[in-house]
């Protein structure tokens, strides 16, 4: 059986949770102190994740360059994070843009979409 | 003549407009006074998630928490001048700034002061070597690399461990950069734990503790820097010294509540906080003038800020509608191990469920309890299993405590025991 420490990326208080697991079958989580702290760690161990946010280049009508931040507006695997920011690099949208307008849809995963953050006119 | 005027539009003045104007201020009354070219504040450059969670429940990035805000002030109607720098407030409240229409003075009826906080710089650590380019604050960088879209550098070694820094040492890596390495001059951390784990672990970046910067080599450009460690007393171990090739050094070691208009106002400054002395409605020694955000004192957390901008826009709007404040104070310290409170005083007359003590720690503690005490009577006694100074604590009291301060009404100590 193997265990693994690591601190919780939920909320700011970074709780220290402990999980023993066999393969990716979990034995046992203890030092989290909320549901949302026990999911991650589970998570953690089956198939981590996390939420990108990056920024996509955009020109206005007048030809002035800007930057949009952007996210993912589901967590993406862990594993495919510098995947996801070559696709974000490649991308070039123009303004205006709304915030929680999808750049890419199925972004990485079906049902995951690269959203902007921003509204920028 | 405004009411209200606000100085500065990032999270704590935004939040200060929204609450005076849902306080029933008529929105013309009110005026922002920001210095860039649009509202939100530092929040613009802070394109990763993490903001919110306590204000509105689910994670926010930072423009989209300031969005929040900033529909709120556009639905008001609440004013705002932009590309606005506040040159000087004097203690009748007028208020000065310099704008596209050249110089205009404002008179307030209080005056709420949310200038922020900026970085501290190279200069301030003095860390010898050249001066070459490729050094930048890390607040700098991202607003480089986040807003004006110029990546900084490719070969990073970042100095202080401080959210900021660690937030950087990730997006830098994202974006395609090398980070050597983050070098903490203290035993432990300056950040939040939860961003080690997410900026640091996650991408192998290594955090060495007790580490610092002290030589930088390079002509035009950074070519690498030395590091050691050092001892108890912080001086550099010498046999432990070795050179790090790089072309960027990220400096994030610590924040500086930015406060000349406060000290040319005469202003009572906490030497500690190096923000306003404030009572527990946030107004500062000079009469209808409040603080409220890192202005006051660093934040690790911008829900908080809101708060306080929140509750200082209450007590500023009182104030300019001549209901009385509280006057008779007793002094807040902080003892044992506790670096700083905010307020430094509080009018026990007048204290409520709502007044909380906002504090930081001068180390890593385990298992201590927090104690409040008004004189020699413990009024509180918090367990905490783990304190940091990266990490804000926060106290507040129930009726029966207050009822005890207000019995035994003597100066309030806060300490760890």
């Amino acid at each position: 059986m193997a265990v693994r420490e690591m601190t919780c990326i939920v909320c700011p208080q970074g709780c220290k949770i402990k999980v023993e697991y066999e393969g990716s079958e979990i034995r046992q989580i203890s030092g989290f102190t909320c549901k949302r702290g026990e999911k991650y760690a589970s998570k953690e161990i089956v198939s981590p994740e996390r939420t990108i946010t990056s920024t996509v280049a955009a020109c206005s009508n007048d030809g002035e360059l800007t930057l949009v931040p952007v996210k993912s507006d589901k967590p993406i695997p862990k594993n495919k994070m510098f995947d996801a920011m070559e696709l974000i690099n490649k991308q070039k949208i123009s303004l205006p843009v709304e915030a929680g307008q999808v750049i890419v849809s199925d972004f990485m995963e079906k049902g995951i979409n690269l959203v902007a953050c921003k509204k920028i006119i | 003549m405004k009411k209200i005027v606000i100085i500065g539009g990032g999270p704590a003045g935004l939040a200060a407009a929204c609450k005076a104007y849902e306080m029933g201020t008529k929105p013309e009354d009110i005026l922002i006074i920001e210095r860039d070219r649009e509202l939100g504040g530092i929040l613009n450059q802070c394109i990763h998630a993490g903001f919110g969670l306590h204000m509105f429940g689910e994670e926010l990035t930072g423009p989209e928490y300031a969005a929040r805000y900033i529909a709120k002030v556009n639905e008001y109607k609440i004013p705002y001048t932009l590309n606005s720098m506040v040159v000087d407030i004097t203690p009748q409240r007028e208020v000065s700034y310099v704008c596209s229409d050249g110089l205009k003075t404002v008179k307030a009826g209080a005056v709420i002061l949310a200038m922020g906080c900026r970085e501290r710089t190279r200069g301030a650590l003095n860390i010898p070597g050249t001066r070459p380019a490729g050094i930048f604050s890390a607040g700098t960088a991202q607003r480089f690399v986040n807003v004006e879209g110029y990546m900084v550098g490719r070969k990073v070694v970042i100095l202080g461990s401080g959210d900021i820094g660690l937030i950087m040492a990730r997006r830098m890596t994202l974006e395609g950069a090398k980070v050597e390495c983050v070098c903490e001059v203290m035993p432990y951390s300056g950040g939040l734990a939860r961003n080690i784990a997410q900026c640091l672990d996650d991408f192998d970046i290594p955090l060495y503790l007790s580490t610092t910067v002290i030589d930088i080599k390079g002509k035009e450009r950074v070519e690498g820097v030395t590091i050691a460690q050092v001892d108890q007393n912080r001086k550099p171990i010498m046999e432990t010294a070795r050179y790090i090739e790089c072309d960027t050094l990220l400096l994030s070691v610590g924040l500086i509540p930015e406060n000349e208009l406060s000290k040319n106002l005469g202003i009572t400054l906490d030497r500690v906080t190096s923000g306003a002395v404030v009572n527990q409605d946030m107004q500062t020694s000079c009469e209808g003038i409040f603080a409220c955000g890192n202005v006051l004192h660093v934040h690790d957390l911008v829900d908080y800020v809101s708060e306080e901008a929140a509750h200082a826009a209450e007590s500023a709007v009182k104030f300019a509608d001549n209901v009385a404040l509280s006057d008779k104070t007793v002094n807040v310290s902080a003892i044992n191990g506790v670096r700083y409170t905010v307020p430094q005083k509080i009018d026990l007359s007048a204290i409520t469920t709502e007044n909380k003590i906002f504090m930081r720690v001068d180390n890593i503690y385990k298992n201590k309890y927090l104690c409040v005490k008004c004189g020699d009577v413990l009024v509180k006694k918090v367990k905490k299993a783990h304190v940091a100074p990266g990490e804000m604590e926060v106290v507040g009291f129930n009726a029966e405590e207050i009822q005890l301060m207000k019995n035994t009404a003597a100066d309030i100590t806060v300490g760890l025991e």
